[in-house]
């Protein structure tokens, strides 16, 4: 038998509440859009995953501020003016939507990643709201 | 096409394709972003913008987190059909706080105005938008007339 065989779950995850705050549709008399997201609370942190097609990684900006959440993308026109629409089903804009997030983040770990069209924040949980395993020692 | 056998059986698709059908036949502005999903999908059809130059015809819809591979899209003289696929996939064990986002898998038609050439049209993803340029063929391009001068009399 090895000195730790076994680990069970002591602690319960402690959860961390993420809420959408809302968006801003008009910033600057052009009109941006909320993106779709999923939040996620996985056992060592906290994931939002939005959608936003359209911006690039340069044209990103997330800010975390005193709980809050910000995440900001631009979206570079790409229809030359006065384009002839034979069908205009969506807009296109830059996208806006915070977040208020409750206590147990580690805001100086907080770090996101972008690719075809998604955004990926991740939100580390702080030490003491991470679900610890603990290891049984056999004697 | 595996989604279309799925698919062919299922009355609710049918009648959304007929709908769809309809509007475009009746109504072309009014047309719907027709639901056509698979089990295990949700029914959402992505909205297009269809537009034009001198040159050619292009149409855009947003597939955030989308390949190449997982979209496939066809050119008829007369139409564009633009098949694709949207998985979410979420760690196993993840507590789902809010869930907006969804796997979709559809099927969509349009009609193209007359006139393209088929054999150059290209399709391009990048960001998550997909982008599809048909050139319009020579006899569809607008063309300038040169307006000449009276002929010289003849000496």
């Amino acid at each position: 038998m090895s000195e730790t065989n076994t680990a069970i779950q002591k602690t319960e995850p402690q959860r961390v509440t993420v809420r959408s705050a809302g968006s801003e549709t008009r910033s600057e008399g052009a009109w941006t859009y909320m993106p779709q997201v999923d939040v996620l609370d996985n056992m060592d942190e906290v994931v939002i995953v939005a959608d936003v097609p359209g911006t690039s990684l340069e044209h990103v900006d997330v800010t975390y501020e005193r709980g809050l959440l910000t995440l900001r993308a631009a979206v570079p026109g790409r229809y030359p003016e006065n384009t002839r629409f034979l069908r205009q089903e969506f807009g296109v804009g830059g996208y806006h939507r915070r977040f208020r997030v409750e206590d147990g983040i580690d805001a100086s770990r907080i770090w996101a990643e972008y690719d075809s069209g998604v955004l990926t924040v991740h939100l580390p949980k702080q030490e003491s709201a991470q679900r610890r395993r603990i290891p049984i020692k056999t004697s | 096409m595996l989604a279309r056998t799925l698919l062919s059986n299922d009355p609710f698709t049918w009648m959304a394709r007929e709908m769809d059908r309809l509007f475009e036949t009746v109504a072309p502005a009014l047309a719907p972003a027709a639901a056509v999903g698979v089990t295990g999908t949700t029914s959402i059809v992505p909205p297009m913008n269809l537009w034009d130059d001198d040159h050619n015809v292009y149409a855009e819809i947003e597939i955030p987190g989308a390949r190449p591979e997982d979209v496939q899209v066809d050119v008829t003289g007369e139409s564009l059909t633009i098949r694709a696929k949207r998985t979410i996939s979420r760690p196993e064990g993840s507590n789902i706080i809010r869930s907006e986002r969804i796997s979709t898998c559809f099927e969509r038609t349009v009609s193209l105005p007359d006139g393209v050439d088929t054999a150059g049209a290209e399709a391009t993803l990048r960001d998550g938008v997909l982008r599809i340029t048909i050139p319009k063929a020579e006899h569809s391009r607008p063309r300038r007339i040169e307006v000449k001068g009276a002929l010289p009399h003849p000496s």
